[in-house]
């Protein structure tokens, strides 16, 4: 599963999720992308899932893109454990995900079997998402129209 | 390649900073319009009518007018701003530019048709490069830049910057040698014999 390959400091603060995704919220390399629409904590588990659901779902074909990467250690006690005596070892990696961001993004296949594929892959997450395209222009255009 | 200029009437905009989120709330989206010898400008103008116009230009410049005043520039959207959540348009810059000088762009890079050798790998293309820089006056400047997959018959077949058919009057300054595009074949994957010479059919999409 991701995670980083080394880190400076072993355990983090659990910070905040304000406000919408400053980068990272373009379709970049591929034509479609899975966009998450609330903030939310998505563990390496839950992205390798996703990603294996996608890449089952193509068959090995077209090219998949991971757009995040959980680097962010997440500390848990042991089951019960008396409060106290420190914080606890890293249990797992999350990425921290705040809404507009891109997850995931798939190119080299048909349209639908790329929206499917995605689809597939918003059912191992725990948040809502969308799917969009990289010609925002486009559709924001077609959308316009109608 | 080569298009007319899209029109576009923009009107002068009164509201400014934080106030243009009233615009945006009536359906009007800011638009500043600047560039050399010409006085920065706060314009505005309805969103769908915008959008139609930033679609149809592309790469390609814009000829715009400001209502209620006599002539008009040419000018190229430099920056669009999206709302990341909700994927509506913020805001755009528009850069005025000399119709008798040439500029540089960014001209996105269309692939048309089928390449047969992906079809008889049983592999899929993969587009590496989505846009190429060019350089071309205003008026010559593509709306993007088309290239055909049917040259693709092999499996290793690749596009490269320098195969893209560009008008005579725009130059490629990306390196020409940069894949564009490339047969990615799957392992274990089946491909289909074709007739040599025989575009593929559909893949019922």
């Amino acid at each position: 599963m991701l995670q980083p390959k080394r880190t400076k400091y072993r355990k983090q603060f659990r910070g905040r999720m304000r406000g919408a995704a400053v980068t990272g919220s373009n379709v970049n390399a591929g034509e479609v992308g899975l966009k998450a629409m609330e903030p939310c904590w998505i563990t390496a588990r839950q992205i390798e899932s996703a990603r294996i659901a996608v890449t089952r779902h193509l068959k090995r074909g077209g090219q998949v893109w991971v757009r995040v990467f959980p680097d962010k250690s997440v500390s848990k006690k042991p089951a019960e454990t008396r409060m106290g005596g420190g914080k606890a070892g890293v249990d797992y990696w999350v990425a921290v995900v705040k809404p507009g961001r891109i997850l995931f993004e798939v190119a080299g296949v048909p349209q639908n079997e790329a929206v499917e594929a995605l689809r597939l892959a918003s059912q191992k997450l725990p948040i809502a998402t969308k799917t969009v395209f990289r010609d925002r222009l486009a559709t924001a255009a077609s959308n316009a129209v109608a | 390649m080569t298009t007319s200029a899209v029109q576009l009437e923009l009107q002068p905009r009164e509201l400014l900073g934080k106030k243009v989120g009233r615009l945006r709330r009536a359906g009007i989206i800011p638009v500043h319009l600047y560039g050399p010898g010409i006085e920065s400008r706060a314009l505005q103008c309805a969103a769908p009518r915008l959008i139609q116009a930033l679609a149809a230009a592309a790469s390609s410049p814009i000829s715009v007018t400001v209502e209620g005043e006599a002539g008009g520039h040419l000018a190229f959207a430099r920056e669009i701003q999206w709302d990341p959540r909700r994927d509506t348009v913020l805001h755009v810059d528009l850069l005025a530019a000399d119709a008798a000088r040439p500029v540089t762009a960014q001209v996105s890079v269309a692939l048309t048709g089928e390449a047969p050798g992906a079809a008889r790998s049983g592999g899929s293309v993969i587009q590496q490069l989505l846009s190429v820089e060019v350089s071309a006056l205003p008026l010559d400047m593509p709306a993007q830049a088309e290239v055909d997959l049917a040259a693709m018959t092999a499996a290793d077949s690749t596009l490269r910057a320098a195969d893209i058919p560009l008008p005579a009057a725009v130059t490629l300054l990306t390196d020409p040698e940069e894949i564009v595009a490339r047969i990615d074949v799957p392992p274990g994957a089946v491909g289909i014999d074709l007739p040599e010479g025989e575009p593929p059919a559909d893949s019922g999409e």
